[in-house]
C-alpha cells in the first residue's frame, strides 16, 4: 500500500478518536524525527525532546492537516523548524563532544569494518557542518525527498535547494578529506 | 572541452545530467587521473551517504510520546472548561433571572403552563427564598471572584 495512504488511514483513525493510532503514526516515523533532530544537535537527549516536541505539535493540529497532500512532507516540516527552534536554544558547548559509537561485530568482515569506519569518519564530518548544511543533505538521502519536497518543508525554493544542497556535499568532502589527513598525520 | 564543476558533478552522482554533460565527463575521466580520482571520492561518499540508516530514538521515546500528548490533552480539557465556568455560571443565572421574573412577574397569561408555575409560586416561600438562595449566591460568587484573584495572584512574578 502507498506510504501515504497509510499515513492517511492512520490520521483518520486518530480523527475518529481511535487511541491505539496515534502510538502506531509515531512508530512509523519516530526514526526519521529522531535522526533529522539528532543530525541538527549533535545531542541524543536534546534531539530526542525535539522530535517528541514535533509529534506533539503535530497531533494538536492534525485537525488542520490538508488531507490530499503528503504527511511526511507535513511532518518533516514541524520536525525540522522544531529541531531548529532546539539549536537556537542550545548552548554553544553542547553536543560538540558526544561521539555516536558505532558497534564493531567480531564478525565482520574488513569490507563492513571498512565501510563503518566510513560512515563513522562521515559522521564525525557532518558533526562540523551548519545545521542548514546537515538538514540538506539528511533529507535528500535518508528518505529520499525530491528537491520539491525538500522546498517545502525548508520553505526555500527548489533552485535554491539544489545548490545548497550540492555545496553542503562539498563542504561534507572537503571536511572529510581534512579531517582524514588530520587523521594520517597524527599518526606520523 | 570545459572540464565539469562540482554542481555538475553532483548532477552526474544525482543522474540528473544531460546528455552532453556526460559526454563531456566520461571524456575528462579518461583523459584526466586527478580528475577521475576526484569524482571517484564524491562517488564513494554519494554512495556513503544514500546507505546511511536513520538512527533510533530511546526504548521509551514512543511511550513519551503517547503519555505526554494524554496528558497534554487533559490539560487542555481543563483548561477549557475552567474557562467556560463563569459563563456557564453567568447563564444559568440570567435564566434563573428569566424563569424567576416570569414566575413572580405580574403579567396575566393564559398559558397553561404560566399557570401552573404561578400555582407552585404561591406554594413558595419567599422568606426561604431569602434565607438560602440569596446566600447560597453569594458564596458562589465569592467562589468564582476568590479563583479569578488567585489566578491573577499566581501569575504575578
Amino acid at each position: 500500500m502507498n506510504e501515504n495512504l497509510k499515513d492517511i488511514q492512520l490520521i483518520e483513525r486518530i480523527l475518529a478518536g481511535e487511541t491505539s493510532a496515534y502510538r502506531a503514526l509515531v512508530q512509523r516515523h519516530k526514526d526519521f524525527a529522531f535522526t533529522v533532530a539528532y543530525r541538527i544537535l549533535n545531542h541524543r537527549e536534546e534531539a530526542e525532546e525535539a522530535a517528541q516536541d514535533a509529534f506533539l505539535q503535530a497531533f494538536g493540529a492534525l485537525k488542520e492537516f490538508n488531507q490530499t497532500a503528503k504527511f511526511t512532507t507535513w511532518f518533516y516540516r514541524i520536525v525540522f523548524n522544531a529541531a531548529l527552534g532546539a539549536k537556537r536554544r542550545q548552548k554553544p558547548t553542547e553536543g560538540i563532544t558526544e561521539t555516536n559509537a558505532l558497534a564493531y561485530a567480531v564478525t565482520d568482515t574488513p569490507q563492513n569494518l571498512h565501510k563503518k569506519e566510513r560512515i563513522k569518519n562521515i559522521q564525525q564530518a557532518m558533526k562540523q557542518l551548519s545545521a542548514d548544511d546537515v538538514t540538506m543533505i539528511t533529507l535528500f538521502y535518508l528518505r529520499e525527498q525530491s528537491l520539491e519536497e525538500i522546498a517545502e518543508i525548508t520553505g526555500i525554493s527548489a533552485e535554491t535547494i539544489k545548490v545548497k544542497l550540492h555545496r553542503a556535499r562539498k563542504r561534507l568532502a572537503d571536511t572529510l578529506r581534512k579531517q582524514l589527513g588530520e587523521e594520517v598525520n597524527n599518526l606520523y | 572541452m570545459q572540464k565539469p564543476n562540482d554542481d555538475e558533478l553532483f548532477e552526474v552522482l544525482d543522474g540528473t545530467a544531460t546528455e552532453e554533460l556526460r559526454q563531456r565527463h566520461q571524456y575528462w575521466l579518461k583523459t584526466d587521473t586527478a580528475y577521475c580520482e576526484y569524482f571517484i571520492e564524491l562517488s564513494q561518499l554519494h554512495n556513503d551517504l544514500e546507505t546511511m540508516h536513520l538512527e533510533s530514538p530511546s526504548m521509551a521515546f514512543e511511550n513519551n510520546v503517547i503519555r505526554q500528548w494524554a496528558s497534554d490533552k487533559s490539560r487542555s480539557t481543563r483548561t477549557m472548561l475552567a474557562k467556560w465556568v463563569p459563563f456557564i455560571f453567568i447563564s444559568m443565572m440570567l435564566i434563573l433571572t428569566l424563569v424567576g421574573v416570569s414566575i413572580l412577574g405580574e403579567t396575566q397569561s393564559t398559558n397553561l403552563w404560566t399557570e401552573q408555575l404561578q400555582s407552585w409560586d404561591q406554594t413558595l416561600n419567599p422568606t426561604l427564598i431569602q434565607q438560602v438562595l440569596l446566600p447560597f449566591n453569594a458564596v458562589l460568587f465569592l467562589l468564582i471572584a476568590e479563583r479569578i484573584l488567585r489566578k491573577r495572584l499566581n501569575r504575578q512574578p
